[in-house]
């Protein structure tokens, strides 16, 4: 047990289990809110639902592979035990991938995000200072530490989850329910093939991995993360639903940003109506916790790769190199539909059959040892 | 750190980027659209916009409120498009135009009936400021029209009419609940037909002749005083483009056959079953959702739709006891189903012979029985099903109060 | 706060109490001769005698041991009536049977010998008195101190419903036996330290010896033993010595007047600490929700109690981003607003000439100038001054159109929740902060709020209080009773919060409050 290092080892960089299914949720569940509804909605229109609760099935195997190589060697995280499988230079190819992959993600995510804030809310503003304001405050968050992210996911955690609950439930004022059918839309082979093509969706939840010797214990690990995931696929699932009845299948798709329209649609009664604002705050707070989380992984992955041990000194330079990146799209469709779709598209092979290589691979190792 | 404190003073005092001070705008609280006179459309894409403002100097002591200036704060110009009418009116309003308060749009007839209408409200959803529970009214004669002689009594300020009036039509059932997103999921899904609030300027004494309560359309209700500006009955539209118009009845029987529509305050009067040349008045509820049961089968599919009702009686001037005779309980409620029924299935008749598709959002209950949209969309409800389908309505009534007078008083002992 | 400010403190002994600074290198050569005309010129001489009032020798013969005897005293410090009953008469008084124990004379309580000069004058220093015997190279130091102070009173900023109503006052053995009245204990101990190159100022560094966390009471102790200082008056200076991060916006440290709450956080297993000149006692560790917590949320009934904290959670939050919401909404969100409000307040701005941020941040700061300025006026009154000050401006300044009314009232709510926060260091971090939030909504809206209050939540995060972190126990988790931002009912609060690393985490149930 890890906690047996006493109590100073807890106080250092150690997260509880709280504040990781936090983190995790923070970090997938925000896919409901952002462009990847409307990728998804363009294929699968009021079905779409299922594709997040498809990819998930589809992922789980990799998951448990994972959690099982995770237990095996304790304090190790995704690259160390890669390490101990395939060895140096195979590891490095990989973590490149990884780093690579989570590089180019998070550049297109933030600025998708920073697109998606001005579209709706600040359009006059330039992209450049936007961009540059809100990687700064993911920075800053990243900077204080692994520890200190957890705490605030935890903490602002329950009033997400009000504010979620109540959007959750004005929307099911104006939600019509048999707008859900005809129950498979586009058909179920349409859906199986979107569900494996949005595994990447789920793909934060493996990469985390990186952090399983900064989590307390193997037991909350474990716990935190499938609740975590749980969690988040019921709620994307709900938002999901939710969306295709507000909107109805043939409008969603054609909708920018979906999770916007839908709390600029709510109102509280017929006097206070126009509450996107309040929503937008809760939307900020999670985004933010999000993304540094995201520049803290990417760091944490460049720094494994390139045997950097104060990783925290990458921060800076990874984030202008995320800001650089993010800012050469031209515009949301290029960014999303065709950049990010791509990292999606290959991305997903290695969230797939990393963890169930390592795991074959190091079985077989085993069992050449005796 | 000094970086950002002059950048900080530099924002605050020259207001940076999207700040922008709220007296430094003009509200619209209503927009109204029309088709230029004089002006093609197939040929030019043009439209006159009318925006009425809301005039935030009601509110400075002493100032003089909307009163005879009232005219000032609405304008009508023509632009390519309603977007773009916000820039130009620029050349003589003063303050920046936002849409972010209105609540209604106003379309006129001639403009509904052209394709224009749905290519013009469709782009301007692109436009953040523009929400999608904006109501739309179709207005009998010119939207500009209805907006400049729009009197409220009361001489309430004009965005608390609109919201007060459409949301207690839309209560009574008068009028349909008709917002942007509405028309946009049923016109998208291509199965219905999307009804709007029929509006009408009228200055006439006696619209037409005396009718039932709710059989009148937009403009002919008698009235004498009060505002010109009526919203009574629905307009239909079928693929973006308006098609038709229903009475104030029409539209009420349509949402009682609807299960997305509220309805929570509706009266109606029938002729009393015991003393014909009397009516009573009754106030419908829907007791719970209308069940809507669609039979696939070869050729046209048969549909029955059941609908229970809730009803109380508020008046009865024939005097006749129904609060203490059973018997003519029975009578009654059989009597009031059967008118119900009646005007039900004139109305479908009329939906499935007139218009060639239906008002009450059906597709919704046909959806279930198909497991893709392909197939679903492949069957075409409203072009090859509903317009020939066998539709058998039965509506069910439950009394449930006799009002606070359960006897009525007998008239011949009053006489004595 | 007004405070008397006792230039010479006093000094007592207190029975447990050790002296740190035990080891003196020249202990040997300061040592009493014995002669006694030789040492009672050595002190002479230090207290420049003559000319000095405040220093009195008194020569006498003690008949009883028939010896020559002199007693040395500071007035302004020393009990007289103590010396004259209990020390000078008995001395002179012939008795029956002859005696060279001295012990066996005087009648005073607390007494001691003292062999080394210079610990001798320390105690003289503190107002204790020295008897010095001829032949006898020691001198007998008589527990005599007084000085002047005011008497227990009623607190002045931390006041309760239901709570005791005595608050620390300016002496150090005053508060200690304030806080030791309620805690009757083998366990409870004082230490004393002595800091100040110059002043010598004392520090007691009081804890549960069963219960205090060994890690926070060795880091208090050695964070007070490394200051640095030729004088540290009183706590309050003493703790921006010792705090961790100095020029951190929110306090580490709990100032606390209440003595019962000083108790409740003993019990816990905090340290606290007490000095002369400062009627506060300070508690270390102080996590976020030491400064948010009131006395009387406990001594309320659990409903009432929680509902007290939930009216000083929303005064927080009216606090901090009252102004900054307004600024934000108007300037960037309108259509959040319903449209009669946003016609009011566009109607209400027509004539104002300044754009909304420079309006609030005049009347904020002209709210602030009030509220110091009725600080420093001297009359009770002056709050009141203040108050009617405000009044009268906000309403004068609407009146000739420089700030919208609608101004004026979040201004004044803004300013009236701010008195709801009861800790005067978190009221200061408060509203300071609240200017960043409404900087930042001035520039960027709410997404400017946000990214403010997640930068300052993550700065949060970081802080620790002597080795505690800031928001413990709610992140990271520890065991504890979860007296956040509610509490439980009593019965229910069975642990003591483990962040303090306390011995002993259960609380027998009968055993507190």
């Amino acid at each position: 047990m890890k906690l047996g290092d006493g109590m100073v080892k807890v106080e250092k960089d150690l997260v509880g289990g709280r504040e990781f299914f936090a983190i995790v949720v923070f970090m997938i569940s925000t896919k409901a809110t952002d462009m990847t509804a409307t990728t998804i909605f363009d294929i699968t229109l009021n079905a779409s639902w299922m594709v997040i609760i498809g990819s998930f099935l589809f992922i789980l195997p990799a998951f448990l592979a994972l959690n099982f190589l995770l237990k095996k060697f304790q304090d190790k995280h995704l690259l160390e035990i890669s390490r101990a499988a395939f060895g140096k230079w195979i590891t490095f190819i990989i973590g490149f991938i990884l780093f690579s992959i989570l590089l180019l993600n998070t550049s297109f995510e933030t600025r998708s995000y920073t697109d998606q804030l001005m579209t709706m809310n600040f359009p006059k503003t330039p992209t450049f200072i936007l961009y540059l304001l809100f990687l700064l405050i993911c920075l800053g968050g990243a900077k204080k530490g692994w520890e200190s992210i957890g705490s605030v996911a935890w903490m602002v955690f329950p009033y997400v989850t009000i504010a979620l609950t109540l959007l959750v439930f004005l929307l099911t004022k104006d939600n019509v329910v048999n707008r859900m059918f005809p129950i498979f839309g586009p058909g179920k082979w349409e859906i199986a093939k979107a569900s494996f093509k949005y595994i990447s969706i789920y793909g934060d939840g493996l990469v985390i991995a990186m952090m399983y010797p900064f989590v307390k214990s193997h037991k909350t690990y474990t716990k935190s993360l499938y609740g975590a995931l749980i969690y988040s696929v019921m709620i994307m699932a709900l938002l999901y639903l939710s969306y295709a009845l507000l909107f109805d299948y043939q409008s969603v798709g054609k909708i920018t940003y979906p999770f916007n329209e839908a709390i600029r649609f709510v109102s509280i009664g017929k006097v206070i109506t126009n509450i996107e604002t309040f929503f937008l705050t809760f939307w900020l707070l999670v985004v933010i916790v999000k993304f540094s989380v995201y520049i803290y992984l990417v760091s944490k992955v460049f720094g494994y790769v390139f045997h950097i041990e104060e990783f925290e000194h990458t921060l800076i330079p990874i984030t202008i190199l995320i800001l650089l990146i993010g800012l050469m799209p031209e515009n949301q469709v290029e960014n999303i539909f065709v950049l990010r779709n791509q990292i999606m598209t290959y991305g997903k092979y290695l969230m797939l059959f990393l963890p169930l290589l390592l795991l074959i691979v190091i079985k077989l190792k085993e069992v050449v040892k005796g | 750190m000094r970086f950002f404190v002059i950048l900080i003073a530099v924002c605050m005092l020259t207001g940076c980027w999207d700040r922008k001070e709220l007296e430094q705008m003009s509200y619209a609280t209503a927009i109204g659209l029309d088709i230029p006179e004089g002006v093609d459309l197939k040929e030019k894409q043009a439209i006159d916009v009318t925006f009425q403002f809301s005039n935030p100097k009601l509110n400075i002591k002493g100032a003089t409120g909307q009163g005879e200036k009232g005219e000032k704060s609405i304008i009508t110009l023509t632009a390519p498009d309603f977007i773009t009418a916000k820039n130009m009116a620029n050349s003589f309003v003063t303050r920046q135009i936002s849409f972010s308060h209105a609540k209604t749009i106003v379309v006129s007839e001639e403009l509904a009936k052209s394709d224009m209408f749905f290519r013009f409200i469709g782009s301007a959803l692109k436009e953040r400021e523009v929400r999608r529970e904006t109501s739309i009214i179709v207005s009998e004669g010119k939207a500009s029209e209805f907006i400049r002689k729009n009197k409220p009594e009361m001489m309430i300020r004009p965005h608390k009419y609109y919201q007060f009036i459409i949301d207690r039509s839309i209560e009574t059932g008068l009028v349909p609940e008709a917002t942007i997103n509405r028309l946009f999921a049923v016109t998208d899904g291509d199965a219905d037909l999307f009804l709007a609030i029929s509006g009408s300027v009228s200055e006439k004494k006696e619209g037409s002749s005396f009718k039932e309560e709710d059989q009148y359309i937009a403009g002919s209700v008698p009235k004498e005083g009060g505002n010109p500006v009526q919203l009574i009955g629905s307009a239909v539209f079928k693929e973006g483009k308006m098609i038709g118009k229903l009475t104030g009845e029409e539209t009420r029987v349509s949402l009682l056959l609807d299960n997305t529509s509220r309805i929570e305050d509706m009266f109606v009067s029938f002729t009393d079953p015991v003393e014909k040349n009397y009516k009573i008045a009754i106030r419908v509820k829907k007791k719970t959702a209308t069940d809507i049961n669609v039979k696939l089968r070869k050729g046209p599919p048969k549909i029955n739709v059941k609908v229970p009702l809730e009803i109380e009686l508020l008046s009865v001037p024939s005097m006749v006891d129904y609060g203490g005779d059973m018997k003519k309980q029975m009578i009654l409620k059989k009597w009031i189903a059967k008118e119900i029924e009646k005007n039900m299935i004139a109305l479908v008749e009329k939906t499935q012979k007139v218009f060639k598709s239906e008002p009450f959002y059906w597709s919704l209950a046909v959806r279930p029985l198909f497991s893709t949209t392909k197939e679903y969309e492949e069957w075409d409800w409203t072009n090859k099903n509903y317009p020939y389908a066998d539709i058998n309505i039965d509506v069910q009534v439950d009394i449930i109060g006799f009002g606070k007078q359960l006897k009525e008083s007998e008239m011949e002992k009053v006489k004595d | 706060m007004k405070s008397h400010f006792f230039k010479n403190s006093k000094r007592f002994k207190f029975e447990t109490s050790k002296e740190i600074f035990d080891i003196e290198n020249d202990s040997k050569t300061d040592a009493f001769s014995g002669d006694i005309a030789k040492d009672e010129e050595v002190l002479k001489k230090l207290y420049l005698f003559p000319q000095n009032i405040d220093f009195k020798v008194r020569s006498l013969t003690i008949p009883i041991m028939r010896k020559k005897g002199v007693i040395f005293y500071i007035p302004s410090l020393t009990d007289i009536t103590m010396v004259d009953e209990h020390i000078i008469k008995p001395l002179l008084t012939d008795g029956d049977q002859s005696t060279n124990e001295v012990a066996n004379i005087i009648s005073a309580s607390a007494f001691n010998e003292e062999k080394n000069l210079k610990k001798a004058i320390k105690e003289l220093n503190t107002g204790n008195t020295l008897l010095l015997i001829d032949g006898e190279p020691l001198c007998y130091v008589i527990n005599t101190s007084t000085a002047a102070g005011r008497s227990v009173e009623k607190p002045q900023n931390e006041t309760t419903l239901f709570g005791p109503k005595e608050a620390f006052v300016e002496r150090a053995d005053i508060n200690i036996s304030l806080i030791h009245k309620k805690i009757r204990s083998e366990d409870f101990t004082v230490e004393k330290m002595v800091i100040g190159e110059r002043s010598h100022n004392e520090v007691f560094i009081i804890y549960n010896k069963e219960l205090a966390g060994e890690k926070v009471l060795n880091e208090v102790k050695a964070r007070i033993g490394a200051v640095q200082k030729d004088a540290v008056q009183n706590l309050s200076l003493l703790i921006q010595h010792i705090e961790d991060r100095k020029a951190s916006l929110f306090p580490t440290i709990l100032l606390t007047e209440r003595p019962d709450r000083a108790a409740s956080f003993f019990e816990d297993g905090h340290v606290i600490v007490v000095m002369n000149n400062s009627p506060f006692a300070m508690v270390a560790p102080a996590t976020f929700w030491a400064f948010y917590h009131s006395a009387d949320d406990h001594y309320l009934r659990f409903i009432y109690g929680n509902f007290t904290r939930f009216l000083r959670m929303a005064a927080m939050f009216i606090t901090l981003f009252t102004p900054s919401i307004y600024i934000a909404i108007t300037n960037y969100h309108i259509e959040m607003l319903p449209p009669d409000l946003l016609l009011a307040i566009a109607g209400a701005r027509e004539m104002v000439p300044f754009p909304a941020i420079l309006e609030l941040l005049m009347m904020e700061l002209a709210f602030e100038l009030i509220r110091e300025a009725g600080i420093r006026v001297p009359t009770p009154i002056g709050p009141t001054i203040g108050i009617v000050g405000a009044l009268i401006l906000g309403q004068a300044a609407v009146e000739a159109n420089v700030v919208s009314p609608i101004v004026v009232i979040v201004v004044a709510l803004t300013g009236l929740s701010s008195f709801a926060i009861s800790d005067v260091n978190l009221n200061y971090a408060i509203r300071i902060a609240r200017f960043g939030f409404l900087l930042a909504a001035s520039v960027f809206g709410i997404f400017g709020m946000v990214g403010i209050f997640l930068s300052g939540l993550f700065y949060l995060t970081t802080i620790k209080s002597f080795g505690v972190p800031y928001f413990a126990p709610l992140t990271p988790k520890y065991k504890s009773s979860d007296d956040t931002l509610f509490r439980r009912i009593l019965t229910n609060e069975r642990l003591r919060p483990a962040f303090v690393k306390t011995k002993d985490l259960t609380k027998k149930p009968i055993k507190n409050e």
